[in-house]
């Protein structure tokens, strides 16, 4: 049996020279993250955050580069944030007193900490060709640095016979030493809350420890000395809420020449205030991409970042050399058959004053006439088949773990269809099938969940029903609107013609959180203003039966119109198809009009 | 150290004569709360405290109202928020602080498997440790299912959250990687939930053969549903455990231990019956930079929750 090719893995347990083999450079795409300057990066699970912070490390750079670490434009260290390290239910002892103080400190020794592991992971023994600078660093800020912070222990600082990275493993060692006397410290205090003692170890923060600390390390000639340091901090939303705000703290500071904190979060961020509870604001602070907005809005580019993702991974785990689309073919039968009615609806809609009237209808019809004659026919059977490389990018809506996951699972059933073959390409049906119950998947057991995470009280319970409700009254609306007389029936958004109520708009924020809408704006109708617009998501289209691949159109409503979604789809159905066999759709071109909010 | 003092029928439990200062239980949707409560004679306990958890009460409303009406002026009932394990620890250390009981009787069989590892912590602390400790456990017998098939099967879904429990955060070093050793029970959508969550760079998820086990019926709906999460996570090891002998669940996890802790960062959750959750505790104890971890849940399947057995369990926590 081969190696799956679309398994997803974290990048970080990959080699420098898997990655490069893998990687498609998206930079392009999100240009300020490798720019200098402070950038928040946000995109749900599976979005490819971890592999470009990855691609980012020294030893992918000097690789891809062909050159040595001190020559690279940055130099980044990698963070990641784990769930239980420095987040803990000791912590919530000091939430009244002391609490920025002693997260500050946990932050401030976790960070510096895995700074000096990463750099250990990435050099190892190569370190010990620079052990006279490393130990002068050792000796003149580190050990002066944590005297001042009030470390008290006994420190060796007896370099002799200790190599470069010896150094650093004890630098580690005693940082480690710094947080864990503070946790066993909070813990000692959180079970004896009548006894709390005054704590007399160290205390460290930005401005005395990590700040010199990094500027001092970067006089190791090993390092670019003229380049910043990228602190690649990865799943922040898992910092409490005070490491949360002294983390914003630190990004307000005017660091950017040595130091870029670059944080990745998985939509999870608790706040961007500072410690002193102002706000830090893009892009006066920091610089934001929010990946799935980008993706979802720029079809074309995300089609060729999955093209070139998919290309790579065939030929590396397959040593396979061929296009995506041949790996991952149509149903030959449906597109023949779609092509047909293309040519009749050209010849149908041909006028001589129009020139392109024929081949507009052609394009904009055929596949919604080719789902209606199905759906007509779907006692015999018959359903429109979602298999073919373009599909499934589309479908996948902007997120690479939505084409990788279910590709993931095709491969593992045409493999279980011949054990004994290679895996040359996915069958239509294979496709198919896998797609479609990933689709159903997506909407029911995530909404299963919503409803349990939403609890118990009654009022959350129903809005987890509503928003199923929203969802599903949109998706068969689109639905309605395909199998329709419409002049476009490819309708896959909805924009607000006024401003939701409390209700309507948490529950809009429930679906964008979970990932079923995307929201956007557009300019009103009037050309005088903005209006929100939400977008199905198109992971949706097998469920509901919509074409993933066109460019939709869209449909206004109001707020009060939209909130009868929520609790009665007969009703919001009736009133929006309502004369819609003869409604003049507005249909989107290219994105035009958008912008990302 | 917990050791097991006896295993006998509830209903000999009438019979027994220690006395005891201070009971503590949980009123729960589950019968099971009432198990030990109405089998224990009423003039060997001077006081009930009934913890009750208020996200939401009224679940558990009806059990703690026979609870209140069978022990009358002795019972007392104690609201707690079961996502703030701070609270939890502090108004039970209040209370057994303010009652100063020589001796308690700890009802296991209902609470979360986090408020017994945040409750055992309590007796651990120097003011408490002179306090004689009894723990009991009413095991499920089977579970209402409702015809549905093994995999339907669910007696919780959702994660809340996952946290270290308070006490037990351990201590990491930045030079090691992780492993997460999870107690594999019926919940494997939190299980999964908890695995991804780690990203842990070694896994190692337990199963409880079918002799280590209080029923075949359960035995059987673990064992598929822990091969169903087996296949889900791909890459990891597995290893038995028992749901009946603390001791050799020590002893197969601090094998795990043993085998890995020069290298990991070391995660336990444990996810099967609240007698496997002491075990968890016992080896913390032992291993203090161990961290156990615990993933909340807000839904409870109070339809397919348990009916108790006839069985009591008793150990001495020292």
């Amino acid at each position: 049996m081969s190696l799956n090719p679309f398994e997803i893995k974290t990048p970080e347990s990959n080699s420098a020279e898997d990655i490069l083999d893998l990687f498609v450079d998206v930079f392009t795409d999100f240009h300020h993250v490798k720019e200098i300057g402070h950038t928040f990066l946000n995109g749900p699970r599976g979005s490819g955050k971890s592999m470009m912070f990855r691609y980012m490390m020294p030893d992918c750079q000097m690789l891809k580069n062909k050159c040595e670490a001190n020559q690279l434009d940055y130099f980044s260290v990698y963070v990641g944030v784990k769930k239980t390290d420095i987040n803990n239910a000791e912590l919530e002892r000091f939430s009244k007193n002391a609490n920025l103080i002693i997260n500050e400190h946990l932050l401030s020794t976790y960070v510096i900490a895995n700074v000096f592991g990463s750099i250990c992971q990435t050099f190892g023994k190569v370190l010990d060709a620079y052990t006279d600078e490393i130990s002068s660093f050792f000796k003149d800020i580190f050990v002066k640095r944590i005297r001042q912070c009030g470390y008290n222990n006994e420190i060796d600082t007896n370099c002799i016979n200790k190599g470069g990275l010896q150094l650093f493993i004890d630098m580690i060692n005693i940082v480690d030493g710094m947080k864990h006397s503070c946790k066993r410290y909070c813990c000692l205090a959180a079970l004896n809350k009548d006894q709390i003692q005054p704590y007399n170890d160290a205390l460290t923060d930005f401005v005395d420890f990590v700040e010199p600390i990094i500027v001092g390390l970067k006089r190791v000639s090993l390092f670019p000395s003229h380049k910043p340091f990228f602190i690649l901090i990865d799943d922040a939303g898992y910092l409490n809420l005070a490491q949360t705000k002294v983390l914003n703290t630190w990004v307000s500071y005017r660091t950017t020449k040595d130091i870029c904190i670059k944080i990745s979060t998985q939509l999870d961020y608790k706040t961007h205030l500072t410690a002193n509870d102002r706000s830090i604001d893009s892009p006066h602070d920091y610089s934001e991409i929010n990946i799935s907005t980008i993706y979802s809005s720029r079809n074309s580019i995300y089609n060729s970042r999955i093209k070139e993702i998919v290309r790579k991974r065939i030929k590396k785990y397959l040593g396979l050399d061929i296009e995506p689309e041949a790996f991952f073919p149509v149903d030959t039968k449906q597109e023949e058959e779609i092509s047909q009615l293309q040519i009749l609806l050209k010849e149908k809609n041909a006028n001589p004053l129009k020139p392109y009237a024929g081949k507009d209808a052609a394009q904009r019809y055929a596949r919604p006439e080719y789902i209606k004659e199905l759906q007509q026919k779907h006692k015999a059977g018959a359903q429109y088949s979602y298999a073919g490389f373009d599909q499934l990018v589309a479908i996948s809506s902007g997120i690479i773990r939505h084409f990788l996951a279910p590709a993931q699972e095709m491969f593992a059933a045409m493999e279980s269809l011949n054990p004994n073959k290679q895996v040359n390409y996915i069958k239509p049906g294979v496709q198919d099938k896998v797609i479609k119950k990933y689709s159903d998947d997506f909407l029911h057991n995530q909404c299963e969940d919503i409803r349990k995470d939403q609890g118990y009280d009654g009022s959350n319970l129903q809005k987890a029903d509503k928003l199923y409700n929203l969802i599903d009254s949109l998706g068969a609306l689109f639905h309605l609107i395909l199998v329709s007389e419409a002049k476009e029936r490819r309708v896959f958004s909805i924009a607000i013609s006024d401003t939701p109520d409390r209700e309507l708009y948490d529950i809009l924020d429930l679906c964008e959180h979970f990932g079923y809408l995307h929201r956007r704006t557009i300019g009103n109708k009037q050309g005088t203003g903005k209006n929100t617009m939400y977008v199905l998501s198109r992971i949706l289209a097998p469920h509901f039966k919509l074409d993933p691949t066109s460019f939709a159109g869209y449909k206004f409503t109001n707020s009060e119109t939209l909130k009868t979604a929520l609790t009665n789809k007969n009703q919001f159905l009736k009133q929006m198809m309502t004369g819609v066999s003869n409604e003049d759709f507005i249909q989107l071109t290219l994105f035009e009009g958008e912008s990302n909010d | 150290m917990i050791n097991k003092v006896i295993e006998q029928k509830l209903s000999d439990f009438p019979n027994r004569t220690e006395h005891y200062d201070m009971m503590i239980c949980c009123s729960s949707f589950e019968q099971r709360c009432l198990a030990l409560t109405s089998n224990i004679r009423q003039d060997n306990v001077d006081e009930v405290l009934v913890c009750q958890y208020n996200n939401p009460a009224e679940l558990s409303q009806d059990n703690c109202d026979k609870l209140c009406a069978l022990w009358g002026s002795k019972c007392e009932v104690l609201s707690l928020d079961k996502d703030a394990p701070l609270s939890i620890y502090d108004a039970i250390y209040e209370k057994i602080k303010e009652n100063n009981p020589g001796t308690i009787l700890f009802d296991i069989s209902t609470f979360t498997r986090e408020t017994i590892l945040i409750i055992l912590m309590i007796f651990k602390q120097d003011r408490f440790k002179d306090i004689e400790t009894t723990l009991c456990y009413v095991p499920a017998d089977r579970y209402s299912m409702k015809s549905l098939k093994d995999h339907e099967i669910w007696l919780s879904k959702g994660v809340n959250d996952v946290r270290s429990v308070l006490g037990y955060s351990g201590s990491f070093s930045s030079l090691k990687k992780t492993l997460l050793i999870v107690l594999v029970g019926f919940e494997t959508d939190r299980a999964d939930i908890l695995i991804s969550t780690f990203e842990a760079d070694k896994i190692y998820l337990g199963y409880v053969p079918s002799e280590e086990s209080f029923s075949s019926d359960l035995s059987r709906i673990n064992q598929s549903n822990f091969d169903r999460l087996v296949k889900l996570i791909g890459d990891c090891e597995t290893f038995s455990f028992s749901c009946r002998d603390i001791n050799k669940t020590i002893r197969e996890i601090e094998k795990i231990i043993i085998e890995n802790k020069d290298d990991y960062n070391i995660i336990i959750s444990p996810m099967n019956n609240k007698l496997s959750t002491l075990a968890v505790a016992s080896v913390a104890y032992a291993y203090p930079d161990v961290q156990v971890c615990y993933a909340s849940t807000n839904q409870y399947n109070t339809e397919a929750y348990s009916s108790p057995d006839n069985r009591v369990l008793l150990f001495k926590y020292e």
